[in-house]
C-alpha cells in the first residue's frame, strides 16, 4: 500500500512543487543569458540587473517557503483536519501513511535544495566560465583540509547531512502537529509552541554534543602536547563534527517519528 | 446473524467533558439500524470510534470480532457528515482513488449511479453544488460492497426530492447481509426503511429495540417515540 500512497502523494503535490522548481531554473538561465550579454554592453547594466537579482533572491526564498509550509499545511490538512477523515479510514497501516508522506516531503525538500545547488553553478558557470584544472585541484585540496579525505567521499558526507537534516526538518515538524493536535482548541498555536519546545531542546542536546567533541578533541591535543606522538589534524575535529551533527539528526528524527507514530495511532483526535 | 458491532464499557471524553458513557451495545448484522438522538447526544463520537477516529477513552470496540484497525476500515464504509475529499479533484480521479484502495469498490456500480443522477466524471468537486457533492460522496460510499456502512447524518441538510434519492441508493445499493448504521435526529424521515434503532441521550445508550417492537408493544411510531422520551 505504501506505493499507492506515494504515487497519490506525489501526483498531487507535484502540481505545486515541479512549476515552483522550474521558475526558479528558468529565472537562473534568463538571468544567466542577460549577464552574457550585459558582459559585451555596459550601457545593458543598471535597472535590468537590480531587477534580476532581486527576482533571482525573492525566487529562491519563495522556493524553500513554500515548500516548507505547503509540506507542513498538507500533514495537517491530511491527517488531523477534514481530509483526514478519508486518510484514517483507508485501510492502510499508520507507518505506511506516515512514511509516504515523509518521503515525498523529504524528496521535496532535496529538489529545492539541488535546484539551488543547481541555480548557483549555472550563474557561477554562466559568469566565469568552466573552471581550470588549476581550480578544480584548489577545491579538492579544500575538501580534503575540511574533510581528510578526497572530493567524491566528502560531497557523499555533505549529501548525507543535507538527507539527515531534510529529515529531522520534516520530522520536528509533523511531530509537533501531531501533538496539536491532541488538544481540543487553540491546536495550531499549541503544534508552534510543540515546535519550540522540540526547537530548544534539540539545540541543548546539540550544543553538548559539539561541546564534548571539541573538548574531547582539545583534551587530546593537550595530552598529546607533551609527548612525541602525533598531533591529530584539524580535518579529524571537523569530520567528528560532521558525523555527530549527521548522528544526532537521525536519533532526533527517530524520536520525532516514534512521537508521530504514537500520538497518531494512539491519541488520534479527529473533531 | 453474527455480532457486527460490540461495545464493551464504551466511554469517550473530551478533557473534562464526557461525550459517551460506558456504552454496552451489540449489533448483530444484516439489518439497517438509526442511530437515533438529539443534537449533541454522542451518535458522532460513536461513529468516529467505530471508524477509528478517534481513540476511547474507556472501554473496547470490534468490528467483526477485530480490534480497530486495517482488518474493521477493509469491510467498513463511512459516510462523515461532513465533505471530507479533495475539492480540487475530479470525480473520476476520486473513483480511481477508491478503487485504488478498497478493494471491494465497484467502479461499475458508482459510474452506474452518476449516470443516472447527470453527475459528469469529468467535473471538479469544487464547480458543484452541497446538495451534489453530498451525493457524490454517497455514491462513493455505496459503490462499496462492505460488511458496514456507517452513514453519519445522511439526510441532513438536503432538500425533500435529495432526501428521496439519498434514501433509495442506500436500500438498492447494499447486499441483503450487510449492516447499516445511519445516524439521523431526522426520525421521519428515515423511519420507514429501519428494523431497529438505538436511541442515544447525553453520551448513553436509553434504548435498543426493534422498529417493529416499538409499533407492537407501544403503540406508536419511532418519531412519537423519539419526541417523548427527547423531550425537552
Amino acid at each position: 500500500m505504501l506505493g499507492k500512497l506515494l504515487k497519490y502523494e506525489y501526483k498531487e503535490t507535484a502540481k505545486l512543487f515541479i512549476p515552483l522548481n522550474a521558475i526558479v531554473l528558468l529565472i537562473t538561465l534568463l538571468w544567466t543569458g542577460y549577464l552574457k550579454i550585459s558582459l559585451y554592453d555596459a550601457n545593458g547594466q543598471g535597472v535590468l540587473q537590480v531587477f534580476f537579482i532581486l527576482l533571482y533572491v525573492i525566487g529562491i526564498l519563495a522556493l524553500f517557503i513554500i515548500t516548507g509550509v505547503y509540506l507542513a499545511i498538507r500533514f495537517y490538512k491530511t491527517m488531523y483536519a477534514q481530509q483526514g477523515y478519508l486518510t484514517h479510514t483507508l485501510p492502510v497501516s499508520v507507518s505506511a501513511t506516515l512514511n509516504s508522506k515523509i518521503i515525498a516531503a523529504v524528496s521535496w525538500l532535496l529538489l529545492a535544495i539541488l535546484v539551488c545547488a543547481a541555480s548557483i553553478l549555472i550563474l557561477a558557470l554562466g559568469l566565469s566560465g568552466l573552471p581550470s584544472s588549476a581550480d578544480m585541484q584548489r577545491f579538492q585540496e579544500y575538501f580534503c583540509l575540511m574533510f581528510g579525505m578526497e572530493l567524491l567521499p566528502s560531497i557523499g558526507i555533505v549529501a548525507l547531512m543535507l538527507i539527515g537534516f531534510c529529515f529531522e526538518l520534516t520530522m520536528m515538524v509533523y511531530a509537533s502537529l501531531s501533538v496539536g493536535q491532541l488538544f481540543h482548541n487553540y491546536r495550531i498555536p499549541a503544534a508552534i509552541g510543540a515546535g519550540v519546545v522540540f526547537y530548544v531542546i534539540q539545540q541543548i542536546v546539540s550544543a553538548l554534543s559539539l561541546f564534548a567533541v571539541g573538548i574531547g578533541y582539545m583534551g587530546y591535543q593537550t595530552v598529546t602536547f607533551s609527548t612525541t606522538a602525533p598531533q591529530l589534524p584539524e580535518s579529524d575535529l571537523y569530520r567528528h563534527i560532521f558525523l555527530t551533527t549527521l548522528t544526532l539528526a537521525l536519533l532526533f528524527s527517530i524520536a520525532y517519528y516514534v512521537i508521530c507514530h504514537i500520538l497518531t495511532k494512539k491519541k488520534l483526535n479527529l473533531e | 446473524m453474527s455480532t457486527i458491532l460490540e461495545c464493551k464499557n464504551l466511554s469517550k471524553a473530551y478533557g473534562k467533558k464526557t461525550a459517551l458513557s460506558h456504552i454496552n451495545l451489540t449489533v448483530s448484522g444484516g439489518h439497517i439500524i438509526g442511530l437515533l438522538g438529539p443534537n449533541g447526544s454522542g451518535k458522532t463520537t460513536l461513529i468516529k470510534l467505530i471508524n477509528g477516529l478517534l481513540t476511547p477513552s474507556e472501554g473496547t470496540l470490534t468490528i467483526d470480532a477485530h480490534p480497530i484497525g486495517i482488518e474493521t476500515k477493509q469491510i467498513v464504509s463511512y459516510l462523515p457528515d461532513q465533505s471530507y475529499l479533495n475539492m480540487h479533484a475530479r470525480v473520476r480521479e476520486i473513483i480511481r482513488y477508491f478503487k485504488d484502495f478498497y478493494a471491494d469498490f465497484d467502479e461499475n456500480r458508482a459510474y452506474d449511479m452518476l449516470a443516472k443522477l447527470g453527475i459528469k466524471p469529468d467535473d471538479k468537486l469544487k464547480t458543484m453544488s452541497k446538495g451534489t457533492k453530498e451525493k457524490v460522496q454517497l455514491i462513493l460510499i455505496m459503490s462499496r460492497r462492505a460488511k458496514l456502512y456507517v452513514l453519519d447524518e445522511p439526510i441532513a441538510g438536503v432538500d425533500p426530492a435529495a432526501r428521496d434519492y439519498i434514501l433509495n441508493t442506500i436500500l438498492s445499493n447494499y447486499d441483503e447481509d450487510a449492516t447499516i448504521l445511519i445516524s439521523t435526529h431526522l426520525i421521519s424521515d428515515i423511519e420507514n426503511i429501519l428494523d431497529e434503532v438505538i436511541f442515544i441521550k447525553e453520551g448513553q445508550i436509553v434504548l435498543t429495540s426493534s422498529v417493529d417492537k416499538i409499533r407492537e408493544e407501544k403503540g406508536k411510531s419511532v418519531d412519537s417515540l423519539f419526541r417523548e422520551v427527547f423531550k425537552c
